[in-house]
């Protein structure tokens, strides 16, 4: 094999795929990206058995071939080398030899034949989002999973099409956060739970450019994503996601109206206090006012009052503030809306005037 | 001169006897059931009323005794089960010494109901304290039907020993379980207060069996174990390893059908289970050997539990390789994954485990050393504080080019001593009083420590307290490297220290955990998605017991029906960690120290288990800023030479130890 390649348009494409490579796998050819060319492309691929990222780079193909190169060693060197035109030379036994003006390096690389393959995905559950779409519901669930490995459904997010609504859900049980969108057509439901290390490589590849678009398909256990010539292919978690709408309070007995920028600084500032050992904020609405404390035996208290619109009655709800601040910092209206029901209930978050993101968190009950 | 030497008369020495075997009512239904199985029963109903004390009742369908070997079978040494003392190397039934049934009877009320297949018509025994008081002729089914009332009426000592009714249901129930797990064949019952506790199907599936003693989740993660060699056949099952408990408790072994416990077979499991599981966790475990018996001696003891192997490592290799094989296989099998990380941990085991023997000898031999070590260290150290020390370097060291930095230095030496002082002196009495000093910390407000120290200081001297500030701002053991990626190396002006960087972590965390929670209320974190458990009976019974306690923990623990609970919430402490395992390690925990606890002990138990693990691990690799804020916080712990659970922290070794041991002079 023999190709010259622009060293930038490689190095991005190791990167992406450098994501799914797994560190500390003990088959040593997992640690390796899969290097192939494809028609007049260069094709690279990592993975962990449990994800995999495919990427494909422009390249001038001289002749036909494959390999698989040290992920660690590859990364590092085209990282360092000058941007401009790099040459890729691979003999019969995998070795490799990357020349770049008078720079050469050789790296032994695994036959490719010992490559995973991906699974091929034929047919399955198939549409077209916005990737800006599906990067904004991921990222508005996914710090929400738990890790929690005893309890494997809650370590990824729920992706639902039902009532042509795309849904997606993720709960460690201490709060919940659900997200929806109007998909504007007719699919057959289909019900998956995505890994969250795949949540987090797809929120970090996707584009938040708007007219872009991602190809999803998916089968029972598999799920594929085609976007910007990246193809990311996750195993699913097995097992029942929890009925969640049983979840979700459907009454309150006060609503408040709050700027989202003043409440997540007050709770920041109150967390400074007890964020150590505790963490938990104690939060009081009362006549239109919204008062935020903590309290720690070792280093003091905090106070702040907020000016908010309430309706209903007066109510104290005590939160850890992690939980509070995880929200507030993906919401992206000015102002964000609490329902509360008393000090033992599920407060709800939500943005104003919509329903398309709903977020539950558990108080802390003190004895 | 009277004559002191008497035989004693059948009375006492039935009593005698009896307490030997006849512990508790779990031993009363543990002889009788055997009894039944050996006489082939095929379906086993066991009643208790009130823990046992005021019933049991075992019915069984087996052959029956016609009348006379039913009058013999009270007498002492009367079997059916050997005959001649050879039998007893050749033993395949669970009783043979004859001793079961007289000695129930003798510290009981009992009435046998038994009929023979052969025979028309029954016989009913009464027995009293020993005394056969009545025998009829009776109508009754073919099998045998035992009824103890009043058991230890006539020994109020014993009587006064047994504890509660929930502690004695629950073994109880733990030996019908292992029963029911040896013999799938049979189908078992164990009722409770009328209220029905387990029900074996008997359908010979040993599957079918562990679902009904331990719920459909643990049934289902089961592996099956099967292999052979040519001394002996292990078969059963093993779990998988993200199936696992803090105790051995879950391990049951079977030995030709003997339930038994013997060390080398559960550290045939531990090897096993090798690098899969972490410390101090064990995998449920139902495995029944068969082998020759010959090669074992199972006359031990009257209880006979322990069991001695006359080829012990062959019978401890079975065991580990038949194990490993089924962990092996099925790791192979494309149920991804989980297991496929399990099998690449399953290659580099032998690499590991290498390792881990190493690091464990170096271990032991520098806590020797340590042990040797640090009662002089802290001596030499006190010494230091009164500064003599420091002047007597000082007067040594001629070189006048070194004497003005010699000078601060040792001025500063002089600064530090008070406190280092107190601290030293609060350690050894603490070393002395570690239990006390603990329970002493749960109770005491620990603000109230905090004035009494500032009192303290207050009063020596304004100087000192100052001087003691700027030092806590200073970290002066300061941190050279990390060994093994699990011990700090550390120096200071006195020579140098390794720190095990998890115990001490783990003593940090105790301590801020214990401090914030002693200064708040109790924190309960309701769940929105509530836990599921499974819990086998005994563990249902304990959790019954201490439920008072646990919710004052902050747990919300509720009935689900049949054996599941729910959980709804935890104590706040918790929240971050992996609710499910620990709040199972709670229960085992509770179950393995079986009495009832104060909630201030469990609730420090349950401040060492989080301490434990939150802390950073041995294997974490630490940044040196890390290493340094460790070291910092540290040193402003109390107790900081202990982990919670007493192992010592940090290892010193003096300038002038280092000195003497190179031979400098």
């Amino acid at each position: 094999m023999q190709i010259k390649v622009n060293k930038k348009e490689l190095y991005e494409g190791i990167q992406i795929v450098s994501k799914a490579v797994s560190s500390k796998s003990t088959l040593p050819i997992l640690s390796g990206i899969l290097i192939k060319t494809v028609n007049d492309k260069l094709k690279l691929v990592g993975t962990d058995l449990e994800i995999g990222i495919e990427c494909n780079v422009n390249a001038k193909i001289i002749s036909n071939g494959s390999t698989v190169l040290p992920a660690n060693y590859l990364t590092s060197i085209i990282r360092e080398l000058p941007n401009q035109e790099l040459e890729l030379k691979v003999n019969e036994e995998n070795n490799a030899k990357i020349i770049c003006d008078l720079s050469e390096f050789k790296i032994n690389g695994f036959p490719a034949d010992e490559f995973p393959l991906l699974p091929e995905i034929e047919s399955g559950t198939e549409y077209l989002l916005k990737q800006k779409n599906l990067k904004t519901m991921i990222d508005r669930i996914k710090f929400a999973t738990s890790n929690d490995e005893s309890r494997p459904f809650l370590t990824g997010g729920l992706l639902l099409v039902e009532d042509q609504l795309l849904k997606m859900v993720a709960t460690d049980s201490y709060r919940l956060s659900y997200t929806e969108l109007n998909l504007d057509k007719e699919l057959s439901d289909n019900k998956v739970i995505i890994p969250s290390k795949t949540l987090d490589e797809l929120s970090k590849l996707l584009s938040s450019e708007e007219e872009k678009e991602v190809q999803i398909l998916t089968t029972d256990n598999q799920m594929l994503f085609d976007f910007s010539g990246i193809t990311i292919i996750s195993r699913l978690i097995e097992g029942n996601f929890p009925n969640y709408n049983q979840v979700i309070p459907n009454n309150f007995s006060t609503q408040v109206t709050v700027k989202r920028k003043d409440l997540l600084n007050a709770t920041k500032r109150a967390s400074l206090f007890v964020k150590d050992n505790s963490n938990i904020i104690r939060t009081k609405f009362e006549d239109s006012r919204l008062i935020i404390e903590s309290t720690s035996s070792k280093v003091g208290e905090s106070y702040e009052e907020l000016e908010i619109e309430q309706q209903g009655d007066n109510t104290e709800i005590a939160f850890n503030a992690n939980y509070l601040m995880d929200v507030l910092k993906v919401i992206d209206s000015e102002e964000v809306l609490l329902e509360l029901s008393g000090k033992l209930s599920p407060g709800v978050i939500k943005e104003m005037k919509s329903d398309e993101y709903i977020y539950v968190i558990m108080p802390v009950r003190s004895a | 001169m009277t004559k002191r030497i008497q035989l004693l008369s059948d009375e006492v020495i039935n009593k005698i006897a009896a307490g030997e075997v006849i512990e508790r009512p779990a031993s009363v239904v543990k002889e009788l059931v055997e009894n039944s199985i050996d006489a082939n029963s095929t379906e086993i109903e066991v009643h208790i009323d009130n823990g046992g004390k005021d019933l049991i009742q075992v019915i069984d369908n087996g052959q029956g005794m016609v009348r006379d070997d039913a009058r013999l079978a009270l007498e002492r040494h009367a079997t059916s089960k050997i005959t001649e003392a050879n039998d007893l190397f050749s033993i395949r039934t669970l009783g043979f010494r004859g001793e079961a049934l007289p000695s129930i009877a003798a510290v009981s009320r009992m009435e046998i109901k038994t009929r023979t297949k052969e025979e028309l018509g029954g016989t009913i025994l009464k027995v009293e304290g020993g005394q056969i008081k009545q025998v009829k002729d009776i109508g009754c089914s073919v099998g045998t039907n035992i009824i103890v009332k009043d058991l230890f009426y006539n020994t109020p000592v014993r009587y006064k020993y047994l504890k509660t009714a929930a502690t004695e249901i629950s073994r109880i129930s733990d030996i019908i379980n292992r029963l029911a797990l040896a013999y799938p064949e049979i189908s078992f019952k164990l009722t409770h207060n009328q209220k029905k506790i387990l029900e074996s199907p008997g359908n010979d599936n040993l599957l079918d069996c562990i679902l009904s003693i331990y719920g459909r989740e643990i049934a289902k993660s089961m592996i099956k174990v099967n292999y052979e060699d040519k001394y002996m056949k292990i078969s059963g099952y093993v779990s998988k390893p993200n199936i696992n408990r803090a105790s051995r408790k879950h391990q049951s072994f079977f030995i030709n059908r003997r339930y038994i416990k013997s060390k080398v077979l559960s550290e045939a499991i531990g090897e096993a289970y090798h690098t899969l599981l972490a410390k101090g966790r064990h995998p449920i475990v139902i495995l029944t050997i068969k082998l020759n018996p010959i090669l074992i001696d199972v006359n031990v003891h009257p209880t006979k539990m322990e069991v001695n192997f006359s080829r012990e490592k062959e019978v401890y290799n079975v065991v580990k390789d038949g194990v490993k094989e089924a962990l092996q296989n099925t790791d192979l099998a494309p149920q991804v994954k989980l297991n496929a990380r399990k099998g690449s941990e399953q290659f580099n085991k032998n690499k590991t485990k290498k390792t881990n023997k190493e690091s464990k000898k170096r271990q032991s031999s520098k806590e020797k050393l340590s042990n040797k070590r640090q009662p002089k260290d802290e001596q030499q150290r006190l010494n230091l504080t009164t500064g003599e020390k420091a002047t007597n370097r000082r007067n040594k060291t001629n070189k006048s080019l070194s004497r003005k930095k010699e000078e601060t230095k040792s001025n500063q030496q002089i600064k530090i001593q008070p406190k280092e002082a107190k601290k030293e002196s609060k350690q050894n009495d603490n070393k002395d009083h570690i239990e006390e000093e603990r329970k002493e910390q749960v109770r005491d407000k620990i603000t109230q420590e905090k004035n009494d120290k500032e009192h303290n200081n207050h009063n020596k001297n304004i100087n000192i307290r100052e001087e003691s500030e700027e030092y806590d701002a200073v970290p002066t053991l300061f941190p050279l490297g990390q060994v093994h990626k699990t011990y700090i190396v550390a120096q200071d002006e006195d020579g140098f220290y390794i720190i095990d960087q998890h115990a001490a972590h783990e003593r940090i965390l105790y301590n801020q955990i214990l401090e914030n929670f002693e200064s708040t209320t109790v924190q309960s974190q309701p769940l929105l998605i509530p836990l599921q458990l499974e819990l086998t009976r005994p563990e249902i019974e304990i959790l019954k017991e201490h439920q008072d306690n646990l919710e004052k923990l902050g747990f919300d623990i509720e009935h689900f029906g049949g054996q599941t609970y729910l959980v709804r919430a935890v104590p706040y402490l918790l929240h971050q960690l992996n609710t499910k395992e620990v709040t199972l390690d709670i229960i085992d925990n509770l179950l393995e120290k079986g009495s009832v606890k104060e909630p201030t002990k469990i609730i420090e138990d349950l401040i060492i288990l989080i301490s434990c693990r939150s802390a950073i691990k041995s294997g974490d690799k630490l940044v040196p800023g890390e290493m340094e804020e460790l070291l910092k916080k540290l040193e402003r712990t109390e107790n900081k030479y202990t982990c919670p659970h007493g192992r010592p922290t940090i290892i010193h070794f003096s300038q002038s130890e280092l000195a003497k041991k190179f031979k400098r002079n």
